[in-house]
């Protein structure tokens, strides 16, 4: 059941207390006074971000961390299932009214004695400066099954540093780091470190002694997803064909746990509305359009599609 | 998950030779496409080296030789890509930065290419079909969008063929505008529709498509290309317009920027000298080309989007008659070449039918650009290339970026443990509306000692001492004096006219915050004025009210 929110807003400064006339009076307020247009600036950001973020509701450490690679439907995705009725009709409307194919996930949900989460697809509102921007979140998408302790990063270098801390190693001193990453990032050729080795005397500042102890150290850094080689050969043409290639997954694996895009990642489709009555949609990332809704519908098809085979078997 | 994949084949040889390679990268939706399109952020990372394809030392047909190239690309992607098949429908864990496991289901969401790729991949006839929908060459040119062409059809109907009498067979793939490709690599991809994937793409189809054929319509239909040219020429110079000093009809390997340039002042230099119709082609094809890059969509603009098309082809004929300001200038008139009907089937014209349905499916244009592919060839094509000793140069490029991957890695890891921002951009970012003032000048002025004459004379600045006047009269909250006059005390009046020279500052740096997006940083542009230049460039400032982040306008700021 879809739930309206909206932000009450008191002529007051929300920050402060104080109060004020008119809604322009607290908002000069804020722009004037330091403290709170800081504090709004924090808020505003965080709110904007509440938008594209899986938020942590029907999420528990603990009850999922056995669940983390099963078929079978667990809390995870036992949400999927309730949403699942109020999302279906992919014609573009949030109907009020659950469809009657969404009673049936529903009560085979509540027979099971899962906990029924109190809101899924909620239209939460981001209050903006000028525009208001209303959000229908595809919920029961971006479910966490598990959670580790440690991050694949984290996993992949842990071996490195003992101690946890920060370290160079594999490198022996932080100058020998600098050097590699701008050699590598820079595109310097291994001929031209070998000359600046040659022409500065670098003996006492870094320990590695030629371009190849650092390849060395480079190469004994976690490495990340590895070409394969694979010659093709057509019949009748004599040449060998080269392609190199990697395993996609890997890369996916990457660039999910890649910290540089951490709490950024868009995990659930979502679309906005400028106003409450849903007439006007607004396109932007990959999440707001329909694609990313109807493929989330339909894995949500297919999860629900195992699930009640397994429930039957 | 949805899946980007982009392949462009490219030259990596600077000067001689024609090693050519042929990159396939791979991305992912869920990283924020402001990321996701700047390089350093390394969101787009390499799939695999494609052979190039060039089959030498044979004696088979041309034909023969396409398709064997064909089938090896199919082939070859296969390899690559089978192992996301499975996860595809069966789903994947995958663990973020967080340690928060994700199940992802690794489908094809969009394949960025370029027309000849996309013919390719989608195995449907160079220069006859449409990959995206089943119009063929014929109605490129008409206001017609067809059906999107599905996957299953597609193969359904390339096996068919394949089993009737090769004349029949033929007959019913030209029907449908497609080569017989057996095995495509998409053909056991669950839930990906290849033919959908293939997005809009800004750079070749609009910027260096359709509107690169816009300039040459209107060259042929100018009584006078030196008119037109004359006409660049005599525009000003301004901020962020590139100006042409030779005009504009002799330009060759025109880049993408310098189209953009091109556009901004086609408008104001065609006037009057073309047929007024061709104008409004112009002005509804450049409405269509800016509204289609939008970063951020409503039903409103989408709206105005289709109604430019269609008024866009509503003008178009007028293309079709550039003799009809005949007399106007008898020595180029022969020149003048009629433009032929058949221009007007090209499939970049017919491809902007599906930027709405594009919008709407994946996002926005900016989600699939191949601006951002192109600028990848540098890095992990050309400098790799450049790495090695141009002998068996696979593998050494191979381990060439395996290293550089390991220290960037350790690199963001490095940074991540020590919470630092990874990027000096993302310093920025994360600070930008309040960390920088929305004005920025250098700290040290261009020019120390401008006498108020030469202001007034050099620089145009006439009424320099009335607005100081004002400005000092307001900073100082003194009461408001009748019209200009002001109230200053007599104390400030005689410091204000003891001043005899001012420093200048020949440019400043305005940042705007980017309202297209909430997480997009603030856009900064330049304003110049210079008087050795003879270049002034206007500025609009907001001075009181709110601007979108609400830190304010540039009331108060020093």
């Amino acid at each position: 059941m879809p739930s309206f929110k909206r932000v009450s807003t008191v002529p007051s400064c929300e920050f402060c207390g104080s109060q004020f006339a008119s809604q322009k009076a607290v908002r000069a307020h804020i722009k004037a006074r330091r403290e709170c247009n800081r504090a709004f600036a924090a808020r505003h950001k965080s709110l904007t971000r509440l938008a594209v973020r899986p938020t942590s509701r029907a999420y528990d450490n603990d009850s999922n961390e056995s669940c983390s690679s099963g078929d079978g439907p667990g809390d995870a995705q036992a949400g999927a299932f309730i949403e699942f009725g109020v999302i279906g009709d992919t014609g573009g409307e949030l109907s009020d009214s659950p469809s009657s194919g969404s009673r049936a996930p529903l009560s085979l949900l509540q027979r099971k004695g899962n906990p029924v989460p109190q809101s899924h697809a909620s239209m939460g509102e981001i209050p903006d400066e000028d525009d208001v921007r209303y959000v229908e979140e595809c919920a029961g998408a971006a479910m966490p099954v598990a959670k580790h302790h440690h991050s694949p990063y984290e996993h992949d270098f842990s071996c490195l540093s003992a101690d946890g801390t920060t370290s160079w190693a594999p490198f022996p001193s932080e100058r020998d780091w600098n050097l590699a990453h701008w050699a590598k990032t820079d595109s310097i050729s291994d001929v031209t470190l070998a000359r600046l080795f040659e022409t500065i005397a670098l003996h006492d500042k870094l320990h590695s002694r030629s371009p190849r102890d650092l390849n060395n150290y480079v190469d004994q850094l976690p490495t990340p997803p590895s070409f394969t080689h694979q010659t093709f050969r057509i019949d009748g043409v004599d040449e060998d064909f080269d392609c190199f290639y990697r395993n996609p997954l890997e890369i996916a694996r990457e660039l999910i746990g890649d910290p540089a895009f951490a709490g950024k990642l868009l995990l659930q489709p979502v679309r906005n509305y400028t106003s409450r009555d849903k007439s006007s949609r607004q396109f932007s990332e990959w999440n707001t359009a329909d694609w990313a809704w109807e493929i989330q519908v339909s894995s949500l098809i297919l999860l629900i599609g195992n699930g009640i085979s397994q429930e039957s078997a | 998950m949805p899946i980007i994949l982009s392949s462009d084949r490219t030259e990596i040889t600077t000067f001689a030779g024609k090693q050519s390679c042929y990159p396939v990268y791979m991305t992912i939706g869920n990283i924020p496409k402001h990321l996701r399109r700047k390089p350093s952020s390394r969101a787009q990372r390499l799939l695999a080296y494609l052979p190039t394809g060039k089959i030498e030392g044979t004696d088979f047909s041309d034909a023969i030789l396409r398709k064997l190239r064909a089938q090896l690309f199919h082939t070859c992607m296969e390899t690559v890509c089978a192992p996301m098949f499975g996860p595809a429908a069966d789903g994947m864990d995958f663990t973020d930065s967080a340690g928060t496991v994700y199940r992802f289901h690794t489908v094809l969401a969009a394949y960025v290419a370029d027309y000849p790729e996309q013919c390719l991949v989608t195995c449907v006839r160079y220069g006859r079909a449409c990959p995206v929908c089943d119009v063929l060459v014929d109605e490129f040119g008409d206001d017609v969008c067809g059906e999107t062409r599905q996957q299953g059809d597609t193969l359904l109907t390339i096996r068919t063929a394949s089993a009737l009498p090769s004349k029949e067979g033929k007959a019913m793939l030209t029907a449908a505008g497609l080569n017989d490709r057996r095995n495509p690599f998409w053909a056991h991809w669950p839930h990906a529709n290849i033919h959908a994937a293939m997005s809009s793409d800004v750079l070749h189809q609009l910027i260096q498509g359709v509107g690169k054929h816009l300039v040459e319509w209107m060259l042929a239909l100018v009584p006078d290309e030196r008119e037109l040219d004359a006409r660049f020429q005599r525009l000003p110079y301004a901020t962020g317009v590139r100006h042409f000093r030779h005009g504009i009809s002799k330009l060759s390997n025109v880049t993408g920027s310098e189209h953009k340039a091109i556009y901004a002042q086609l408008l104001a230099c065609i006037q009057g000298i073309v047929p007024i119709n061709a104008i409004r082609a112009a002005t509804t094809l450049l409405d269509f080309i800016y509204i289609a890059q939008f970063e951020c969509h409503s039903e409103t603009t989408l709206a105005s989007l289709t109604i430019a098309l269609s008024n866009f082809h509503e003008y178009l004929p007028v293309f079709l008659r550039p003799g009809v300001r005949s007399g106007a200038c008898s020595c180029t008139s022969e020149l003048r070449q009629l433009i032929n009907p058949a221009d007007f089937k090209l499939p970049k014209l017919h491809a902007m039918q599906h930027y709405v349905s594009s919008i709407r499916r994946f996002g926005t244009v900016d989600n699939y650009n191949t601006e951002a592919t192109e600028r990848l060839h540098i890095d992990l094509a050309k400098n790799a290339f450049r790495a090695t000793n141009k002998r068996d140069y696979g593998t050494q490029m191979c381990r060439w970026l395996r290293r550089r991957e390991a220290v960037l890695r350790f690199h963001s890891y490095l940074s991540w443990i020590r919470g630092e921002p990874l990027e000096p951009q993302a310093r920025h970012e994360t600070h930008a509306s309040i960390a920088h003032p929305p004005v920025i000048v250098a700290k040290r002025p261009h020019h120390t000692h401008v006498s108020l004459e030469q202001l007034r004379v050099e620089y145009k600045a006439t009424h320099f001492v009335r607005a100081m006047d004002v400005f000092l009269r307001r900073w100082h909250q003194l009461p408001h004096g009748p019209g200009w006059d002001t109230v200053l005390d007599t104390r400030r009046t005689s410091a204000l006219r003891t001043i005899s020279t001012v420093r200048v500052w020949n440019h400043v740096k305005f940042l705007t915050p980017n309202v297209e997006t909430v997480a997009s940083t603030d856009s900064r542009s330049t304003a110049y004025a210079s008087a050795a230049r003879g270049r002034f460039d206007p500025v609009l400032v907001r001075v009181t009210g709110e601007d979108i982040v609400g830190v304010g306008g540039l009331e108060g700021t020093p």
